[in-house]
């Protein structure tokens, strides 16, 4: 329970600083939203991995930044070859956001 | 335990930068409106806009086509009216009904001063409409361009007759000593007139005063009659 409460508390606290960070040039926007998307699936993924008692700090923060740059370094090499790479990504991590999400909710449903 | 509390603040963190990215791209989406992000309807939209355009634009070069066309119909009529003052002008001057300046020959001629020991005919003494319209011919003949009489401009259709004391001259009368002037080279003109046996030199021969002046600039006025016509009618 507090754990929830935690991390509603920090996406809260990100948000509001975020509010307050000057924006950001127009040609970022695309990497940033892929770099968004890989790091909810890391949080996703970590959420899941600490239902399951299977979570690995390590693992968690390397896989979140590896993934993020990895996937705005997709796009912008998409950009260089004029293939849209970054379509790949948000492909991807939308599966695993949907898988990791559909594996928390069965997850509450035993424990509840 | 431990490992468990140290999952929960990675996770919080993570969540707390996630948060942060989340934000930054909201705003930066928001700022750059939805107008700059290419989506399948403003794309259609703009091809529609450019569309229009094109059109607008085809609409308007032709336009500018029929618009050129008329300027230079404008400017070809413009040539046409200048022309037409020209022509007005140079008629006007020929006619008689503009002022005029330039160098020229000036004749005063006066009545023989009168003798009456002589017992002659007083007529004899004095200056005649026909030696005024011989000297005006013999002047016309020297090459003068325009001719006033006492300030009367000659034209065409001026008389020149006379009215008992006086000459009738564009239908005022005009005294003695009669002023002709002739525009013209006065050189010329001067020239033509003494020629011998002219009109000039009888006057003077028969002792009238007579006298003529080179002048660099000799004012006109314009014939102030109009002309009017009633039975010619041009052709």
């Amino acid at each position: 329970m507090w754990m929830w409460l935690s991390i509603f508390f920090c996406l809260l606290i990100g948000l509001f600083v975020g509010l307050q960070v000057p924006v950001m040039s127009f040609v970022l926007t695309k990497y940033m939203s892929v770099a968004v998307l890989a790091a909810l699936d890391s949080v996703i993924g970590g959420i899941r991995a600490y239902m399951e008692d299977t979570f690995d700090l390590t693992v968690f923060i390397t896989g979140f930044l590896m993934n993020a740059l990895l996937a705005a370094g997709l796009a912008y090499l998409g950009d260089l070859l004029r293939i849209e790479l970054y379509l790949a990504a948000v492909v991807v991590f939308g599966t695993r956001i949907f898988q990791n999400l559909g594996t928390i909710r069965r997850f509450l449903l035993k424990k509840y | 335990m431990v490992q468990s509390r140290g999952a929960q603040i990675s996770i919080a963190v993570v969540c707390m930068i996630l948060g942060i990215m989340l934000a930054v791209q909201y705003n930066t989406t928001v700022f750059h409106k939805a107008s700059m992000i290419p989506t399948t309807q403003s794309i259609e939209n703009i091809a529609a806009m450019l569309d229009s355009s094109t059109k607008e634009n085809e609409a308007l070069n032709e336009k500018v086509a029929s618009l050129t066309l008329q300027l230079d119909n404008v400017r070809q009529v413009d040539q046409a009216l200048a022309d037409l003052q020209k022509e007005l002008v140079n008629t006007q001057k020929i006619a008689g009904l503009s002022e005029l300046e330039g160098p020229g020959l000036v004749i005063t001629v006066n009545d023989r001063p009168n003798n009456l020991q002589n017992n002659n005919n007083p007529n004899e003494d004095l200056i005649h409409e026909a030696d005024l319209l011989m000297l005006i011919n013999e002047l016309k003949a020297s090459g003068a361009e325009a001719i006033t009489l006492n300030n009367e401009r000659i034209t065409a259709m001026t008389e020149v007759r006379c009215a008992g004391p006086v000459i009738i001259v564009n239908q005022n009368r005009i005294g003695t000593p009669f002023v002709i002037s002739a525009m013209g080279n006065p050189d010329l003109l001067e020239s033509g007139m003494n020629l011998g046996g002219g009109i000039f030199r009888q006057l003077k021969f028969q002792g009238f005063e007579i006298s003529m002046e080179k002048s660099e600039l000799i004012q006109m006025p314009a014939n102030n009659q109009q002309p009017k016509f009633v039975f010619g009618k041009s052709k």
